[in-house]
């Protein structure tokens, strides 16, 4: 057979498959034109083809759906220039739009269309808020992200063009000091990150680009979160394979076991780098190493000194500027000390953030004593026992496994390895919600955070429904994680969420931990103040007088825990009306504050806004305003202008001010203060809706005064706005509830609608007297109220009645 | 960072150069770290997989190109060139591996090869080993006077292309690369005569 033969074979072939099988042999034999042999191998072969039609159809391997070049395509305001390259997740395109009459170049990626892109594009939504706002020069910003027309999730990102850390560090032959120059700038970046919450998980060399002028770049910040753990790449084997592409030679040991991811994880990731940055080697990798044998160095084996790599290594001494015993003796010591203590195997006895990691550079860099100390077998043992002092016979078999180290199998401490990072990372689950959540609310960033309370939530109400399966006989750890839980939904304003979290969280330390144990106060201190905010005071107050008890006993050690008790029962009598004693505590607390934590502090901030509102409702109104002054410059200072809480301060300093008799200024204060609280927490936020209570008593004020029909309407509308919000939020039978419908029956009297009014008094009472058990002074003010009502209406007998039953004189 | 891959970042871009304006040196080294990479990632399943888990090839096709994608980043032209090397890749991969098999089955000296159990994990039977080796030489016939055809039959049995990426890639029509495609096997079924009917579905 030779080429042009097999041609006309071929062509004849193809006619005849594509006739009709009867026409088929009448075909070929005019085509084959008398050539025997031609025919012969003809038939013979159609034959074959006849006999078994899918032969070899079905390839040994498949491959995924061709993936397409959107060059030249829109997507949102991009237009797509050029492809930049493909990797496992899909493609990078060189984008540009036009801003304003500029043209902005950016890095668009887009990732391949599986199964469960809707929960990427989810989980974007949800992270792309915290993303935009990471805004630091040595981030690769984010700039937009959604979905194409045809359905698959893309980011854009700032174009960054450069050369991955480390072949840029050894192209330029930078010096040690140099490279921790530059390292320290990436930490800086790294942990501008973790303040707002975003955890890499991905660092390594080829994510940080350093730029032609010498500005190093992080690239794809958060998007491994947004990609975690979803199967949205192409069929279920090719899932497999992408996760497993996560590259395992800068992960730290608890992404290999499936842990929980932290800001140690970066932490670990920053360690790796900086290990190859100064001693030109993985600190794990060797040739010939499989996927398992690195994973399992990861989890198990102690990394060799960087200083220990160098000797013999010209190449890399050489790329530094140094001979390898200069190079060797550089790093001994200090350098050698910092880089194995970010590669700590447990998140915990890492450095606490990047920011440390980074002062012990600077440390080293300054000539000063760096606070990283070499690792020792018997601290890691007492540690490993003192975290399972639950399980004896776990904790010496253990013992035997670290202790006999040198004589057990590689599998053996491989396996101990693997539990020590499992229990491990379920105590820093616990340390990632609470940090998480005090980062939500806390002292930075919250006014942004606050907002996005559709994360927060969903994260609490994820972790407490894996409670009895993840820390199944495990109490302490259970009673912790609750307690992180009930206090996310407190600071959430979901009362009733919170509430049974803390009771149990309180019930299983008194049942586990020693009975004088700091951590039985906390919960006894958290349930109080669940209780206190649901209204029911009468359970709140002994848990926690209970809790100051305890916690003043323990002041010397952990006065600020004393002045936290002392704050919160504070604010529960200042609610119960016992201002004398509430303006006491608050004294203490107060000045256990400034004296701990100085001036600028929030928690001093608090603690003055709340004795402020005792001055003021026992009408000491110059102390009030002096101490809400301080109040607020302390939170202005600590949390900014839009936070939660110095709005709150603004709010009281304002209804000081109307107290003063300054009307008109009071409610512009209130509506500049609606505004800003419906943008941080939305309209229903128990706490905007007491905004919109305060603006509602000041507008029905001026509208009764200039008979403004318009005024009025507009407070029985912010009226029934916040008493709606209060039912939701609070509960039917909270005591705000009272005190809005009290103010709302005012409003619908003014509006000239008696009976109405006397219908919202009455509910009034009836959840006042339900809420408020000591019928005191607001109940008789609501009944005064109520018996006033009925005499407009002309029921002198229901009125009088009425002040018999509660022995109210007439006013 | 020197021992980091076998082989160094620009080493398979240059050869990726070299192999497109149809240097075949370049092509048969480009293959060699395909092969390279293909039979380590079955070597790295196989340790951390039950034994007696069927290695699908697609599993192995897919990941060695995910890495060196991953590895290389932009380089990689296209999918099809890429294809077209792990298809060539792909079939000494398990023609050798066959090969082996089928001398250790006749007695014959059995050659160091660290990684045979691991292929292994692709659960060849004798009777496939047959068919793969004699499909192979084969194709080698086949290519001496159609190597279109033979071209074809590489890229969809061993490389998982569609008819329609063949098409893009020769720079062909569907219909064309479907009529070549069905003479060579018709071929090729002939050729091998008893050994047909063991190699479909194989790992898929």
């Amino acid at each position: 057979m030779n080429a042009e033969r097999w041609a006309r074979v071929e062509a004849i072939l193809a006619e005849a498959m594509d006739a009709t099988p009867s026409d088929r042999q009448q075909l070929v034999r005019a085509a084959c034109g008398g050539d025997e042999a031609l025919h012969a191998e003809v038939v013979s072969l159609l034959a074959q083809w006849e006999t078994d039609p899918e032969y070899l159809a079905h390839p040994l391997v498949e491959v995924p759906a061709a993936t397409r070049d959107r060059t030249g395509e829109a997507i949102g305001p991009w237009e797509i220039t050029h492809l930049l390259g493909r990797g496992g997740m899909g493609e990078v395109y060189h984008a540009v739009r036009r801003v304003d009459g500029a043209v902005q170049a950016a890095a668009l990626k887009v990732i391949r269309r599986g199964r469960d892109s809707d929960e990427v594009i989810r989980r974007f939504r949800l992270e792309r808020r915290i993303l935009a706002q990471l805004h630091h020069p040595n981030i690769a910003q984010l700039l937009d992200g959604g979905v194409t027309p045809d359905q698959q999730p893309y980011f854009v990102m700032e174009l960054v063009e450069g050369t991955p850390l480390t072949t840029w560090c050894d192209d330029q032959r930078r010096g040690i000091r140099e490279r921790l120059a530059l390292f320290l700038r990436i930490c800086e970046a790294v942990e501008h990150a973790h303040q707002r919450l975003v955890v890499h998980r991905d660092l390594k060399p080829g994510n940080i680009l350093v730029t032609t002028d010498g500005t190093p770049k992080l690239l794809d910040f958060g998007i491994g979160k947004v990609l975690e753990g979803t199967e949205s790449f192409g069929t279920s084997i090719e899932t497999r394979t992408e996760l497993r592409l996560l590259t395992p030679e800068y992960a730290a040991p608890e992404q290999v076991t499936g842990g929980a991811i932290t800001t140690a994880t970066d932490v670990y990731a920053l360690g790796v780098i900086l290990y190859e940055l100064l001693a030109g080697e993985h600190p794990y990798r060797r040739p010939g190493m499989t996927r398992p044998d690195l994973e399992a160095a990861v989890v198990s084996e102690p990394p060799a000194l960087p200083s220990a790599r160098i000797p013999g290594n010209v190449a890399v001494a050489h790329a530094r500027g140094l001979d390898p015993s200069t190079l060797a003796r550089t790093l001994a010591g200090d350098l050698d000390t910092i880089v194995l203590m970010a590669l700590r195997k447990e998140a915990s006895r890492r450095y606490p953030s990047a920011a440390a990691l980074a002062e012990d550079i600077r440390r080293y860099l300054d000539g000063r004593p760096v606070s990283a100390r070499p690792d020792t077998i018997g601290y890691r043992v007492r540690k490993f026992v003192g975290r399972n002092r639950g399980s004896v016979v776990a904790s010496a078999a253990i013992v035997t496994a670290l202790v006999g180290v040198a004589v057990t199998s590689v599998v053996t401490s491989r396996r101990v390895a693997r539990e020590a990072a499992r229990v491990q990372a379920e105590r820093d689950k616990a340390l990632e919600v609470r940090s998480f959540l005090l980062e939500m609310f806390g002292a930075t960033g919250a006014d942004q955070a606050v907002g996005d309370t559709v994360s927060v939530r969903a994260l609490l109400d994820r972790q407490r429904a894996q409670l009895n399966v993840a820390y199944a006989g495990r109490d302490a750890l259970k009673a912790d994680m609750m307690e992180v839980l009930a206090d996310g939904y407190d600071r959430l304003g979901l009362y009733r969420e919170a509430e049974p979290l803390a009771r149990e969280a309180l019930a299983l330390r008194q049942r586990v931990l020693p009975p004088d144990h700091p951590d039985i106060g906390a919960s006894l201190n958290l349930l109080g103040w669940i209780l206190h905010e649901r209204g029911e005071r009468e359970e709140a107050e002994p848990l926690l007088l209970e809790a100051v008890r305890r916690r003043r006993a323990d002041s010397t050690r952990a006065p600020e825990a004393l002045a936290r008790s002392l704050n919160d029962l504070g604010v529960l009598y200042n609610a119960t009306q016992q201002y004398p004693a509430a303006t006491a505590v608050l004294r203490e607390a107060l000045a256990i504050r400034r004296a701990t934590v100085g001036d600028q502090h929030r928690a001093v901030g608090i603690t003055a806004n709340n004795l402020a509102a005792a001055f003021y409702l026992q009408r000491q109104l110059d102390s009030a305003v002096t101490t809400q002054r301080l109040a607020l410059s302390a939170l202005q200072a600590a949390v900014g202008r839009d936070h939660q809480r110095t709005t709150v301060a603004l709010s009281n300093l304002a209804a000081f001010r109307r107290a003063g008799g300054d009307a008109a200024g009071a409610e512009a204060d209130y509506r500049e203060l609606l505004e800003r609280q419906s943008r941080l927490q939305g309209r229903d936020h128990p706490v905007t809706a007491r905004v919109i209570l305060s603006l509602a008593s000041i507008v029905a004020e001026r509208g009764v005064r200039d008979s403004s029909s318009a005024l009025l309407a507009e407070a029985e509308g912010l009226s029934r706005e916040a008493l709606a919000a209060f039912e939701l939020r609070l509960g039917p039978d909270h005591p705000m509830v009272a005190t809005t419908l009290d103010r709302l029956a005012g409003v619908v009297s003014a509006r000239g609608r008696g009976r109405e009014a006397i219908t919202i008094q009455q509910r009034a009472l009836a959840v006042g007297r339900r809420s408020n058990p000591d019928t005191g002074q607001v109940v008789r003010g609501m009944v005064g109220r109520l018996a006033a009502l009925w005499r407009q209406a002309g029921d002198t007998a229901a009125a009088k009645a009425l002040s018999q039953q509660y022995g109210v004189p007439r006013p | 960072m020197a021992d980091a891959h076998p082989h160094d970042d620009g080493e398979i871009t240059r050869l990726l150069h070299a192999a497109s304006g149809g240097d075949r040196e370049a092509f048969g080294r480009l293959v060699g770290v395909v092969y390279d990479e293909l039979t380590r990632i079955a070597h790295g399943r196989l340790r951390v997989e039950p034994v007696g888990h069927t290695l699908g090839t697609t599993g192995l096709v897919h990941e060695a190109y995910l890495r060196l994608a991953a590895q290389e980043r932009a380089n990689w032209q296209n999918r099809e060139q890429f294809f077209a090397v792990a298809s060539e890749a792909m079939r000494r991969v398990l023609v050798d591996h066959a090969r082996r098999r089928l001398r250790g089955k006749r007695g014959g000296h059995v050659e160091h090869v660290p990684l045979d159990d691991a292929i292994d994990a692709v659960a060849l039977t004798d009777a496939q080993s047959e068919e793969l080796v004699a499909l192979d030489d084969a194709l080698t016939r086949l290519a001496a006077f159609n190597p279109e055809g033979a071209r074809i039959v590489q890229l969809h049995f061993f490389g998982g292309l569609s008819q329609g990426d063949i098409a893009t890639m020769l720079d062909s029509s569907e219909r064309t690369v479907r009529r070549q495609w069905s003479a060579a096997r018709a071929w090729l079924r002939r050729e091998l005569r008893g050994n047909v009917g063991t190699l479909t579905g194989l790992g898929a």
